[in-house]
């Protein structure tokens, strides 16, 4: 195109019909939406002024409780008021073609022209905002006469806020962008709206976790190519959860109400508290850099199990434990709240907050910024506050807290466990049918039951700190690796073995031999047993992973087998890039790895046909080792190990290990700790822990574990257990057949153990007609979590709730590209069907959702308002199918 | 471009009162508003012989946002910059017009 031949239009006339559907329009032939539309404000506009509500109200924007005191408006002011805006909108598109346009066009435009189209815009721009101001003093005005006195302060405090967030933020804003779409072309309006199709049809395939990375990331005000266009869209779309956190992290808005809420609804969701808890304290335990956010972005995308298990991997490796912490509450699920702030969609630029630590990453030509203010390191009650039930901290701190608060927890664990099952709990029947109340040391096992206990992030501050410092003793190159680089190809021999290809592997990098070079003999030894023990433990962790057969003989491997692991990945996964090779290796154990080794050689000098397999490893150094020239090695039992007097702490480690309690676990016990353990004491543990494992076994939940005693516990008998189980059962069964809480806990513990199915059945049905009429409660919170989840209004939300689901699916695509001549009328809506593309879109966002949970064919004829109903109330669902179930049995 | 907690609109706009449902649906609406400013924007400064060529790639069925984009970015080096200014733009208006309104 040129300037030449076609000059520029005067949006006036831009916005003449060319189409024969405009020109329809324009004459007359309007569409019966069009029309209905028409008629009503006809009929609006003939009512007597004294009538005409606000159009707040009109627009049902206002809440239950304010809709009750109206205000009107007169008529003029409303009108006043939209001219007042027209006016505004349309100079600042007249005003925009001289700051837009440039290279030809603008050649066009005399600098006098320009002075005056600003100068129109801003006489327009106040004049809009005298009318704005006078038609909210007069609403408030009007709210002040009605609302007087102390009491009237606080409902005209309501009053203001409401009309203000109503009003001048949130609908007026509105009106203004779509003052703005109406001064576009009639070609350009049609592109809009295609770009925002085609923008909904790309995120409607992107994971919801994704979208929320994207709405995070946008919240940074930096630029993140497609994403930051595309992102706001993401608010439209994502879920209640993802959307609740992002938000959160935009405006810092209830946090810790929102981050306790989110970590409620993912443990309900996923119900695997203890992973959970297990994936955080890897996460934070290890946080130490991140520097690869695209990869956190892509494992959001991934299988939630496998994904977790990748961001714990992941976020050791990463740079900055902020921002590792951050991801790892995307993945943990539970504390995005920690966010809060970080992401500012509507800050403004202030280099004078103190940012703390910034990450930037290449995404595109954008750089994405990710700034941590200093407070939140440095003090940040509120983020203390946040970090609840995420930092794990060591044992021996537990241990001391444990030693204060034994007496207290000792009177308060069983009546912890009563309130919540508002049963006679566990606890007690075991001090009914314990006549004996022996005095046992709790620490030991109170370091089991208490590892989950967590601490506040200014102390994992501190620690972090503290494990920097003593890694500094490192020498400072060391810390500097960034990536591992592979050799290309090893020679791989018969004799070869994961540990020996690894260390060929290990020699063969340019940093690790500038390691030898810096480094004394003892670290230099240490580096090599470490990472190379680092490669074999990852190879060994998931032998399939790398390449090598299910089952295979990982101490017996073909040279085949050696050369068909694949070393890089293996590498590339030990040591991901910003994790050096020398990464949370201290002093302490250079000198263990090298005792160690010193052990090893001298084992396998004096015994040159023991076998050189891992197992053995850890039995010489345990003293247990097989010479190969004796049949059989011992085998250390807890009972035997308990009778010697002095154990190594590795042999300690040894024996908690063969009594249940994790690596992860034990691997947090400092050596003094270890060092101090009685034999008492590990046969305690022992003996605990195995009750714990019959309890779990016999379906006790590890929360209600945790709320036992410790000699409650240990004092169990396989009776008392299996007592346990089976109240514990009946009780679950009431549960679930919709008996509350309030009435089991009027029961016995023997009451609830001698219940029958038919006595079960009776109490479900009681049950059952005291939550039927709870399904009215829930029709209402169907609503209000339509409105949340798929970011509908209110009056969007009422006005799909009758419709049938069948006819919701049937008139809504998959694909909105799809939608063609189904779009709009095949739905009936309260509204006439007359409805924008925008609330189109969300309903198809939500029949997606409901095709994704398959509704059964009876289902189809249930409005959608019955179907959500059923949906969030899975606990009147639960008592109508258990008390069918009960039926079936009996018969 | 760093931002802080200390500066977010909600706050600065005094309506820390609000329920978290209406803050969320503020935000909503923010977020969707400075959304199809940006698409606006990207209209009004693209030239119309590349709206020709943007055309055909509209009218293709499907999902081919990113070829869009990828074509946006194109012909708009300043596309990273159109999207920090909007959202700049729509912020600083709406405080101006608070501030204008008294709130």
């Amino acid at each position: 195109m040129s300037i030449e031949k076609e000059p520029f239009k005067p949006l006036e006339e831009q916005n003449e019909p060319i189409t024969e559907r405009e020109k329809e329009i324009k004459e007359g032939a309007l569409p019966s939406v069009l029309e209905a539309a028409e008629i009503r404000r006809k009929e609006w506009m003939e009512k007597p002024e004294e009538e005409i509500r606000t159009d707040i109200e009109t627009e049902q924007e206002i809440n239950e409780e304010l809709r009750k005191e109206e205000i009107p408006a007169k008529r003029s002011q409303i009108k006043e008021a939209r001219g007042a805006r027209q006016e505004m909108v349309r100079l600042e598109a007249e005003y925009d073609k001289y700051k837009f346009w440039t290279g030809d066009i603008s050649k066009h435009f005399k600098k006098e022209d320009k002075i005056k189209a600003k100068k129109d815009y801003e006489q327009a721009k106040d004049k809009y905002n005298e009318v704005q101001n006078e038609l909210l003093g007069f609403y408030l005005e009007k709210a002040q006469d009605r609302w007087n006195g102390e009491e009237g302060k606080v409902k005209f405090k309501e009053f203001r806020d409401e009309i203000i967030f109503r009003r001048a933020f949130g609908r007026e804003q509105e009106r203004i962008s779509q003052a703005k779409q109406e001064t576009l072309s009639e070609q350009d309006k049609g592109r809009f709206r295609e770009i925002l199709g085609k923008i909904g049809q790309e995120f409607n395939k992107i994971p919801k976790g994704r979208r929320w990375v994207y709405t995070a990331l946008l919240g940074t005000g930096a630029a993140l190519g497609m994403g930051a266009i595309a992102a706001p869209a993401a608010l439209g779309y994502a879920g209640f959860r993802f959307s609740r956190a992002a938000f959160a992290s935009f405006s810092a808005l209830g946090i810790k109400k929102v981050g306790d809420n989110l970590e409620k609804n993912w443990l309900k969701e996923h119900g695997k508290e203890k992973r959970e808890e297990k994936v955080k304290e890897s996460l934070v335990e290890q946080m130490g850099q991140i520097n690869d956010f695209e990869q956190m972005n892509k494992l959001l995308m991934e299988k939630r199990e496998e994904r977790d298990e990748e961001l714990a991997k992941l976020a050791k490796a990463q740079k900055y434990w902020q921002v590792g912490k951050v991801a790892a509450m995307i993945g943990a699920g539970g504390g995005i709240a920690f966010c809060a702030g970080h992401f500012d969609i509507f800050g403004p630029d202030d280099a004078s907050t103190g940012v703390h630590e910034q990450l930037e990453i290449e995404e595109g030509r954008g750089i994405i910024r990710m700034p941590m203010p200093k407070e939140e390191v440095a003090t940040g009650p509120a983020a203390e506050e946040l970090e609840t039930g995420i930092r794990v901290r060591p044992l021996k701190e537990t241990i001391e807290e444990a030693r204060e608060l034994e007496p207290k927890i000792k009177e308060e664990a069983g009546e912890r466990m009563l309130r919540e099952v508002k049963t006679k709990p566990l606890g007690e029947s075991l001090e009914e049918a314990r006549e004996l109340e022996p005095k046992v040391k709790a620490e030991a096992e109170e370091r089991i039951l208490r590892a989950t206990k967590t601490k506040p992030l200014r102390e994992t501050v501190e620690e972090t700190r503290e494990l920097e410092a003593k890694t500094a003793a490192i020498p400072p190159e060391v810390a500097k690796v960034e990536a591992f680089e592979i050799a290309e190809k090893v020679d791989i021999k018969r004799g070869d073995s994961i540990w020996s290809v690894a260390e060929k592997y290990l020699k063969g990098n340019k940093v690790y031999r500038g390691l030898i070079e810096i480094g004394d003999k003892n670290t230099v030894e240490a580096l090599e047993t470490y990472n190379i023990d680092r490669v074999k433990d990852i190879i060994v962790a998931d032998p399939q992973l790398y390449g090598l057969p299910e089952g295979v003989d990982l101490d017996k491997l073909t040279i085949s087998q050696l050369k068909g692991i694949n070393w890089e990945k293996a590498f590339t996964d030990t040591f991901p890039e910003g994790k050096g090779l020398t990464d949370g290796l201290t002093q302490e154990q250079i000198d263990s790895i090298v005792e160690n080794n010193k052990t090893l050689r001298t084992f396998f000098q004096e015994h040159p046909n023991a076998p050189r397999a891992s197992e053995n490893y850890e039995a010489i150094l345990k003293g247990k080792g097989i010479t190969g020239e004796v049949a059989e090695a011992e085998v250390i039992t807890p009972e035997e190990a308990v009778s010697e007097k002095e154990l190594s702490p590795d042999e300690k480690r040894d024996l908690l290990k063969k009594a249940g309690v994790s690596s992860e676990d034990i691997g947090k016990l400092k050596t003094e700790d270890i060092k101090d353990l009685t034999p008492e004491q590990i046969k305690d543990i022992t003996e605990v822990q195995e009750k714990i494992d019959s309890l779990k076994k016999s379906g006790v939940s590890s929360e209600d574990i945790g709320k036992l005693k410790t000699e409650d516990i240990k004092d169990l008998t396989p009776e008392q257990i299996k007592d346990i189980a089976e109240v514990k059962e009946k009780v679950d069964l009431l549960k679930k057949a919709g008996v509350s809480p309030e009435d089991i806990g009027k029961l016995k513990t023997e009451d609830i153990k001698d219940l029958t199915s038919s006595q079960i059945k009776e109490m479900a049905d009681k049950a059952k007609e005291e939550l039927l009429p709870v399904a009215e409660d829930q029709l209402n919170k169907a609503r209000i979590n339509l409105m949340d989840a798929y970011g509908m209004s209110q009056g969007e939300s009422e006005a799909i709730l009758d419709e049938k689901i069948g006819n919701l699916l049937e008139n809504t695509p998959e694909k909105l590209a799809e939608a063609g001549d189904r779009f709009g009328p095949g739905l009936k809506l309260k509204h006439d069907g007359l409805f924008s593309f925008g609330e189109y879109k969300k309903y198809c966002e939500m029949a997606n959702d409901v095709r994704a949970v398959g509704p059964k064919p009876e289902e189809m004829d249930m409005t959608v308002g019955e179907f959500f109903t059923k949906k969030l109330s899975p606990e009147f669902e639960g008592a109508k199918e258990e008390a069918v179930n009960i039926e079936l049995k009996e018969k | 471009m760093p931002k802080s907690i200390k500066d977010n609109l909600i706050s600065q706009l005094g309506l820390d009162d609000l329920s978290q449902e209406k803050k969320i649906e503020l935000m909503m609406k923010w977020g969707d508003i400075v959304q199809k400013d940006i698409i606006m924007r990207v209209l009004k400064e693209l030239p119309e012989e590349d709206k020709a060529e943007l055309d055909k790639l509209l009218a293709i069925q499907g999902e081919n946002f990113k070829e869009i984009y990828k074509f946006l970015e194109g012909k708009m080096p300043n596309l990273d910059d159109i999207v920090k200014e909007e959202i700049e733009k729509f912020r600083e208006e709406i405080k101006d017009s608070a501030k204008k309104l008294g709130i």
